[in-house]
Parts: structure tokens; sequence; C-alpha cells
């Protein structure tokens, strides 16, 4: 049941800054199944939103993906591919070795993104319909298999019509519209983005994530910034339309209580890496890794006044190549420190009761595994749902 | 369309106001000028009571207020007075020259507008290369270059060294080159009209295209980091259209203002490109008439070279409204 439909392999993100290399994200592995939400949580800084925009291929210099593999499930592309191709592994292809144009397109036709602040992911001088209807047409002309370059371009400018959207498009961007929520979508299309509140316009995110059809919809932090009420609307409309299209969703926050409420596995990213992977209950009812514990304990509970909130004190390391420490990147914050722990450098292990939920801790209990976190192409089942759960 | 008609009215209004104290200023100017003009009009061996009636014919003893009214109810009507020097209408002097100056202004205009928006986009889509080095440095070069210097040194080389291009004068106007193309079938009215628009388009321009390089430029470095244009990416939008839709439309807003404010600049600064080129324009006719102490000359000159101003400013405001929804009308 639980396939995966994107498999990243020793993903490593790089910044070639002035001040020195940053590690932005570190060598993390992990699947995405078909129809799930996967949640990545952790703090500012942490290397979250490279390792979504590293998945849309929108990282731009002086960023650079340097190392590892993005295998997505694509039947189709794969077949055209042939099975020859270093590119190709069974159904799925590494879009890493794909050339830019082909990468291009499945942004936009098998991967949405919603972005944290809509304020600013909306370009302010265009109706909001016209952006979505733009977001509907690329898929349409990609789909279709045509080229817009220039020289297209320029006969769009001199032809009467000089738009880009069809009326198709623009239609089912309304639909769209109707679908996230929004009242009166006829009119809400031709309104700018700053005529929009913030929950609405977040919606009309949603919507434009949406028209690309997307098989795993990526979105960063698409709660931050909103009333509590209304990141409630926006968590049930994803959750919603996951049921309705049966996409992925990749998720990104620092609410843990989002992510309870929504995905169904979470990972605990830090300094780059994921600390913890595994089930949400699992994680967050027995918390392997510390610098999980923690975070779970920096959560108030409103029913409860006598809990104390445990701030971690100090904060996120510098992601700088030259000043990453040697072990383990918490280890300065960590309460259960030891020697070795600024020594060794954990790697995600599975913990002895469930063989999905894994953690990087030199301290955490780690099933009998005798090798390490597996780096190679084929699939290591412990990373997707589908191993055999020794809780099951 | 209500909104553009209310927007016009009220701009036009404010206009006004602020072409009544152009004319107020101009007006004023003349009351400083130590030289007596009716001395400049007399023959220099006049006897002082010839000098008395031409100041009397002129209305120079009049009290300051008659004259200023009545200077002002003159241009309401559109009269500038006569010229001291030729007792000419000055209106039909400056109708005659004005052609000059602003095809010059608009070929300088054009020149740096063609050159600089898409100079401006490669060096800032190849930024850091030597391309972008190659531009900057061009355009660091056309910022602190004089135009005078430039003009003489573009004839030095072109016209005298290179003898391809002639070194100075206006032979011919743009209509009548039509004129004769349309008329007679004739084009060399107009390759001659060109080959002498030349020099003095890149003379007067090439200040103006290196500052629109830099605005450009940086525009399109600052919208290039914009989360919106990388949502577009994210939609699978064509590269093209990213940079026409998503970039190039709010950096062009300091390119449209600027542009604005320098065509009137081009008409009134265009003196020193004008009086190297021996171009029969409003620059020189305006020096020509300093030199003469030519007073209502002079005011005429100012008083146009203004309302060049406010007209281009009140069009530049309504396109940046175009480009920008969040700008309003008002």
């Amino acid at each position: 049941m639980t396939k995966p439909i994107i498999k990243v392999r020793n993903l490593k993100t790089r910044f070639f800054t002035e001040m020195g290399q940053v590690n932005a994200v570190d060598g993390i592995s992990f699947d995405i199944n078909q129809g799930e939400v996967l949640s990545v949580v952790g703090e500012s800084g942490s290397g979250k939103s490279v390792t979504g925009l590293s998945l849309m291929d929108l990282i731009d210099s002086p960023g650079q993906i340097t190392d590892g593999e993005i295998w997505f499930h694509h039947p189709d592309l794969a077949a055209e591919r042939g099975a020859a191709d270093d590119a190709v592994d069974g159904e799925f292809v590494n879009l890493r070795s794909l050339h830019q144009k082909a990468r291009r397109s499945l942004c936009g036709t098998e991967l949405g993104m919603i972005f944290q602040d809509p304020g600013s992911a909306f370009h302010p001088a265009l109706t909001v319909g016209e952006q979505i209807g733009e977001a509907v047409e690329s898929r349409r002309r990609i789909a279709r298999g045509e080229d817009y370059d220039v020289k297209e371009m320029l006969l769009d400018l001199c032809s009467l019509r000089s738009s880009f959207v069809s009326d198709e498009s623009y239609d089912e961007a309304i639909g769209l519209l109707e679908q996230v929520d929004i009242p009166d979508p006829i009119d809400r299309a031709d309104e700018y983005p700053h005529e929009f509140s913030g929950g609405m316009l977040q919606r009309a995110m949603v919507a434009q994530a949406l028209a690309s059809d997307p098989a795993v919809l990526i979105a960063d932090e698409p709660t931050t910034g909103l009333d509590v009420t209304i990141q409630a609307g926006i968590i049930d409309l994803l959750r919603e339309l996951q049921a309705d299209t049966g996409m992925s969703i990749f998720l990104i926050t620092h609410n843990i209580g989002v992510v309870s409420s929504i995905a169904d596995r979470v990972a605990i990213m830090y300094g780059g890496k994921f600390l913890e992977l595994g089930p949400t209950d699992r994680v967050f009812e027995k918390p392997a890794n510390p610098y999980t514990e923690g975070l779970l304990n920096c959560l108030p509970d409103p029913t409860d006044a006598t809990n104390i909130i445990e701030p971690i004190h100090g904060n996120v390391p510098s992601l700088l190549d030259h000043e990453m420490p040697a072990g383990c990147s918490y280890a300065d914050r960590c309460p259960a420190v030891t020697e070795e722990c600024t020594e060794t450098n954990p790697s995600l292990q599975p913990t002895p009761e469930t063989a999905n939920h894994l953690v990087a801790c030199i301290h955490a209990e780690t099933a009998e595994s005798t090798t390490t976190f597996p780096v190679a192409t084929t699939t290591p089942s412990v990373l997707s749902d589908g191993g055999a759960s020794a809780d099951e | 369309m209500r909104e553009e008609v209310q927007f016009f009215v009220s701009r036009s209004l404010q206009g006004i106001v602020v072409i009544w104290g152009i004319i107020t200023a101009v007006f004023m100017f003349r009351f400083i000028s130590p030289t007596n003009p009716a001395r400049l009009i007399a023959p220099d061996d006049a006897s002082e009571e010839l000098v008395r009636a031409i100041e009397i014919d002129l209305g120079l003893n009049d009290p300051i207020l008659i004259q200023y009214v009545s200077y002002l109810t003159g241009v309401v009507q559109g009269d500038l007075g006569f010229s001291y020097s030729t007792n000419t209408p000055v209106r039909g002097r400056i109708i005659q020259v004005l052609p000059a100056t602003l095809e010059l202004a608009f070929a300088a205009l054009i020149f740096a507008v063609i050159v600089s928006i898409p100079l401006g986009i490669i060096s800032a889509t190849h930024r850091g290369t030597k391309i972008d080095s190659v531009a900057n440095l061009t355009s660091l070069g056309g910022v602190s270059t004089p135009n005078f210097w430039l003009a003489i040194m573009l004839v030095l080389l072109i016209s005298v060294q290179l003898g391809l291009l002639p070194t100075s004068g206006r032979p011919i106007g743009l209509g009548e080159g039509i004129r004769m193309l349309i008329f007679q079938a004739n084009i060399g009215g107009l390759t001659t009209w060109l080959s002498h628009m030349i020099l003095p388009t890149i003379a007067l321009g090439t200040y103006f295209m290196a500052l629109l390089f830099r605005l450009t430029r940086n525009g399109v470095l600052e919208e290039l980091g914009k989360e919106y244009v990388l949502a577009a990416r994210g939609k699978g939008l064509p590269n093209p259209l990213i940079m026409y839709r998503y970039v190039l439309r709010n950096s062009l807003t300091p390119v449209v203002t600027v542009t604005g404010l320098q065509l009137g600049g081009l008409i009134g600064g265009s003196v020193v490109v004008e009086a190297v080129f021996a171009w029969p324009g409003i620059g020189r006719l305006f020096i020509t008439s300093l030199n003469l102490s030519d007073w209502p000359m002079m005011q005429g000159v100012l008083i146009i070279v203004g309302v060049g101003y406010v007209v281009t400013n009140i069009f530049v405001d309504y396109i940046n409204s175009s480009l920008n929804p969040q700008v309003e009308l008002a």
C-alpha cells in the first residue's frame, strides 16, 4: 500500500557565500510515500526550507545541490528514457540527472509548492486569478509539449490578445479558487493580492499549487504568520485536498501542533540533518532523540497552568562548514551530552521496537542493525512505511 | 475610466499652478538683469530721448504689477511677446526651432531606452560575469563623461578622422524628409536627416543611457531575489515570461520615472550639445538670446521647457500607476 513517490538519498545542498561554505542540507535521506503527509520539523535555520526548495530544484546561486539523488516515481518518463539509462531505476527517475528543461517541466506538473508568505509569493501587480491561471496554462502547455520561448512571447505581445493565459485556464483558476473555499471566486479572481486577507491569500496560494495537479505538494510553513483559527482552516483544507486528490504532502513547519494534527510521519531536522524520523504518534509519544524531547518540552499546555515550559538553551548551530562541530550537531545544547558525542557523528538507525522509527543519537537504543544507514540507490525498506514494522 | 478623467483634471489643475509659478519666476528674472533693453534695441549713437521713447514703447516704465499682468494675460492667450533683437513674435520663433529639439530629445530618449534596458537585463542575469563587468564599466564611463566632451570627441573621430558622418548642422527636418519620401519617392531626405541625427543623438543620450542601464540592472537584480519570482519558477512558467511579467514590470517603475524627468531635461539640457553640433534647436536659441539679453525670447523658452516638464510628469505618474495597482491615481 505504501509505495514511495520520492526517494531522497544523501542529499547535500551547499551555499557558497563570502563567509564560507554553508552546509544547509547535509546528506539527508528519506522517502515520501504516495498519499502520505510527511512533515519536517525544526527550528529556523535547520535547513527545512532548503530541503523543500532542493526538491523543487529552486536553489539559486550561490547555492547548489552538490551531491545525492532524488528519485521520483514517474513510470512514463522512466519508460521513455529506457531502463538502460543511468537516471532510471525501475519506475523511478533521478531528477538530479535530468536536463534542466525536463527538470523544470516537472515543477508545475508533478511538483507543486506553497510558500511561507503568500504576501510576497504573489506578484503585487498581477491579479490573483491571472497568476493562478498562469500556473494552469503552463501545466497545459507542458502537457501539450509546447515550447514557450522569447519568440513565442514576442508573438504573443504583438498579437491582439497579448495574453499568456487562455480563457479556459482562467476559468479553471476560478474553479480552483472555489475548490479552496474562497467566496465569490469570480470577483476575487479579478482582485490583486493586496486586496486579500492573509488567510484568503494562503488559500489562493494553495489553489495556485493545486493548479499544477501535483503528485507531491511541498508546503513550506503554510500556516506561519496566520491566526490560529485560520491556521486550522488551512490545515483542514490541506487534509481535505489530500484525501480528494491522493497527493503526497511534504509539510515544512516548526509548529508541532500542526504536525500532530495532519502528518502521518514526522522528521526532526537539526543542523542540516535528520535527527529522528518516524510515525508521528510514535515520535511524539516516545521520542528517541533528546532534541525531539526538548522540542516537545517547549510546547505549552493550555489546560495545565503548572506545566513548565523548558526552553532549549543556546542557539541553532552555524551551518558554516568550518564552524561545524565534528560530532553531533546538537551536542553543545544537549542535556545528555557525553564526550563521545562531540567526536562521533551519529547516523539514523532504527529503534528496537519500531523499525520505521529511526533516530540519530549514539545514546539512543537502536535495533541490532549491523549496517549503518544505507545510502545506496536501492530502497532501504526501513525508510518507508512499507518496511515490516516490529509493532505490527 | 472616471478615475482617469479625475486624475487628469486634478493633475492638470495642479500643473496650471506650477506653470503660473514658472511664468512668475521667469518674469521676475528680467528685473535682476542690469541691462536696459531699450539701449540694446536703440542704435549705438541714439539720443537719450530715443531710448526713453523706446522704453515707453516697450512699457518698461509702467509699474511692475501692470507689466506683470499684461505679460501674464499675454501668455495665457498664447502671446509670448516680441523679441527685442528681431522684433518678431517669440512664439513663432519657438515653434520654428522646437521640432529640431524635440526630434533630438526623442531620438536620444529612444536610443537610451533601447540600449539600456536589454543591456541592464543581460547584465543582471549574468551577474559577476565578464558581460556584466564590461557593461558596468561602459555605464560608469557614460555617467562620468561630460556630453560636450563626448560630442567633440565623436566629431573628431567619426566625422573628421573617418569622415563617416557630417560634423554638424540640420539641413532637413524629419517632417520634410518624410514629405520628400511620400511625394517625390526620394529617400535622400530621410538619409540626410538620419546621418545628421546620429552623432548628436549619441552625444545627448549616452549619459541618460548609462543612467537607465544602472537603474534597470539594479531593479532587475532586486526583483530576481523576490519570492514571487521563485514562486513563478515553481509553478513552471517559462523563463522569458517570468522575466517580462514578473521581473521587468516592477523594476521598470524607477526607469519610467527617471525617463519622464529626463525627457524634460533632454529638452532643456541639450543646450551644450546643440551648441557643439550647430543644431538649430531651442537650446541654441536660448544661448543666442542670452548673449543679446533678449528677455522675451528667453522667457518664452523657459516657459515652454517648464510646460514640457509638467506635462511629461503627469504622464509618468499615470504610467506608473498602471504598472503598479498599489499606486493609486490621485
